[in-house]
């Protein structure tokens, strides 16, 4: 028998089923795994494995670990910081509840960016997390540890948020695949907040079956967070993709892409025809002005958020989250709201002229090859901000919008690094989303590559 | 202008950061300004609840 840690989740979660596998024997394998792994990557925060979970449902048994911003009662929840360090929560989150009643296994929290406040996967007080792929290259933030565990086969999903691109960043640069969920689509109820108009939550796993079997047990409205939707949630990936649209920019690829990421968008598409979807060629839409409104958002709010601990403990901030901070309290309220005004316009833009005669828009999460920790680092020097500045463009605009988003691997660099692209769809249509993403993934192999252990 | 308005929220700074920052900020908000569309009159912030609802598979 294979090492039963490697296997999907969905795959997982049927041997249990069939009571191939006992739920011991399969923690037991994740724990083998983490042992090896985490001295090199630093993935895991706390590792404290549940004896057991006697709710029986779709994850019953599962190990997961998620990103150490979602609280549990009686639990410390760092949220990657030194304010919050050994803080306990008081009561659980919405989606940790969901799960739990799922039948999952948390077996662990996870390294992030200090406050979920940065791309890379640095972090000043904890240590910085590393690309299990290449150590020496970002894993990718904020929701780095998430992106990191299940790349390396420790566990089999992982919870992230999704602010500015944080579930699809690590998910590209690991080489997994992550959903960025509608707003309002998963409850925040009990979830550390960074930005109240562009945070949302969503899982990172092996494949698009298993994001779909933990955003099925997530997803839906929840009294305790007034912003979640009453749409219903469907996740069911029997129907088939086939004759489903998808529009893609070639020539923006061709304009603005890093060859290897061009070549890599053509390629999917190539992919996803073969597999019977149809392609459509259209302009792209306006990533840099939405990506530039997004920051202002993104800037303001997570800086109004921060205020009392900026006033009361500036120094307690690890350098690069206080540089990034300090900057919103400059920003004049009029431009933070025209950025909200420009919001539903953008939106119906996007709708209506890019989705016009598709279901999805394929794009790069990033447009750049996985940097290295030092060159993005505090001693990265002269070129670390620019570097740095190009991780986001291509993923906060979703945010801004609102939409949901898959990030897929798509292929890999001529270093042997992952290379993600994401399909963005409409206002809750994550199952969509999903299934274009499973159909590219039963054409493609990209997400069934692990890294090695050296 | 960004260390007075800084100290007005009582943010501290370390000396040479608000000319730093105002270095940055002052780009990304001519960039904001820039790529403004332009919008009815009578539209506020309120409607994207409405549209991301309107907009929906």
């Amino acid at each position: 028998m294979s090492d039963p840690a490697t296997w999907s989740l969905a795959e997982a979660a049927r041997a249990l089923r069939e009571r191939r596998l006992s739920s011991k024997e399969l923690l037991a394998a994740c724990l083998k795994r983490i042992e090896r792994w985490q001295p090199r990557l630093n993935a895991f925060v706390e590792l404290e494995p549940e004896a057991g979970n006697a709710a029986m449902g779709p994850l019953c048994g599962v190990p997961l670990a998620h990103k150490d911003m979602f609280y549990r009662a009686g639990r410390v929840s760092n949220c990657g910081s030194k304010i919050r360090r050994g803080w306990v929560a008081s009561a659980t989150s919405a989606a940790l509840e969901r799960l739990g009643a799922a039948g999952a296994l948390q077996i662990g929290t996870l390294n992030m960016a200090e406050f979920a406040y940065g791309p890379t996967g640095h972090n000043e007080h904890f240590g910085d997390c590393r690309n299990p792929w290449d150590t020496a290259r970002i894993p990718g933030g904020s929701s780095s540890g998430s992106g990191a565990a299940v790349a390396a086969r420790l566990v089999f999903g992982a919870l992230g948020s999704d602010t500015g691109g944080s579930v699809r960043l690590p998910a590209a640069l690991c080489g997994v695949t992550g959903l960025k969920t509608t707003l309002g689509r998963v409850s925040r109820h009990g979830a550390m907040p960074l930005c109240h108009s562009l945070d949302t939550i969503g899982p990172l796993a092996r494949s698009a079956e298993d994001c779909a079997l933990l955003y099925g047990a997530i997803a839906g409205f929840d009294a305790r967070d007034p912003t979640t939707s009453r749409e219903p949630v469907k996740a069911d990936l029997s129907q088939p993709a086939r004759g489903l649209r998808v529009a893609f920019s070639p020539a923006w690829a061709e304009r603005d892409a890093h060859p290897e990421v061009a070549k890599a968008l053509r390629e999917a598409a190539a992919a996803l025809r073969s597999a019977g979807l149809a392609l459509v060629e259209v302009e792209a839409p306006p990533l840099e002005p939405m990506s530039v409104q997004g920051m202002i958002v993104m800037q303001a709010e997570a800086s109004a958020q921060h205020a009392r601990w900026m006033r009361e403990r500036p120094a307690d901030y690890g350098s690069a989250v206080r540089a990034r901070l300090e900057p919103g309290y400059a920003i004049p309220a009029t431009v933070y709201l025209e950025a909200l005004r420009q919001r539903s316009a953008l939106l119906e833009r996007f709708c209506e002229d890019t989705l016009r005669d598709a279901d999805a828009f394929l794009v790069p999460v990033l447009n750049l090859l996985a940097p290295t920790l030092e060159e993005t680092g505090a001693h990265g020097g002269a070129e670390m901000r620019k570097v740095i500045g190009e991780i986001g463009p291509l993923t906060r605009w979703v945010n801004y919008l609102g939409v949901p988003s898959l990030a897929l691997p798509g292929g890999f660099d001529s270093r042997g690094m992952p290379i993600g692209l994401q399909l963005v769809g409409r206002p809750f249509a994550e199952e969509m989303l999903l299934r274009i993403g499973h159909a590219f993934q039963q054409a493609t192999d990209w997400h069934l590559r692990a890294p090695r252990e050296s | 202008m960004v260390e007075e308005a800084l100290r007005l929220q009582r943010i501290a700074l370390a000396p040479g950061r608000a000319e730093r920052i105002e270095a940055a900020l002052a780009p990304a908000l001519a960039a904001a300004a820039r790529t403004l569309l332009p919008l009815e009159f009578e539209v506020d912030p309120t409607s994207y609840a409405l549209v991301l609802e309107r907009c929906k598979a």
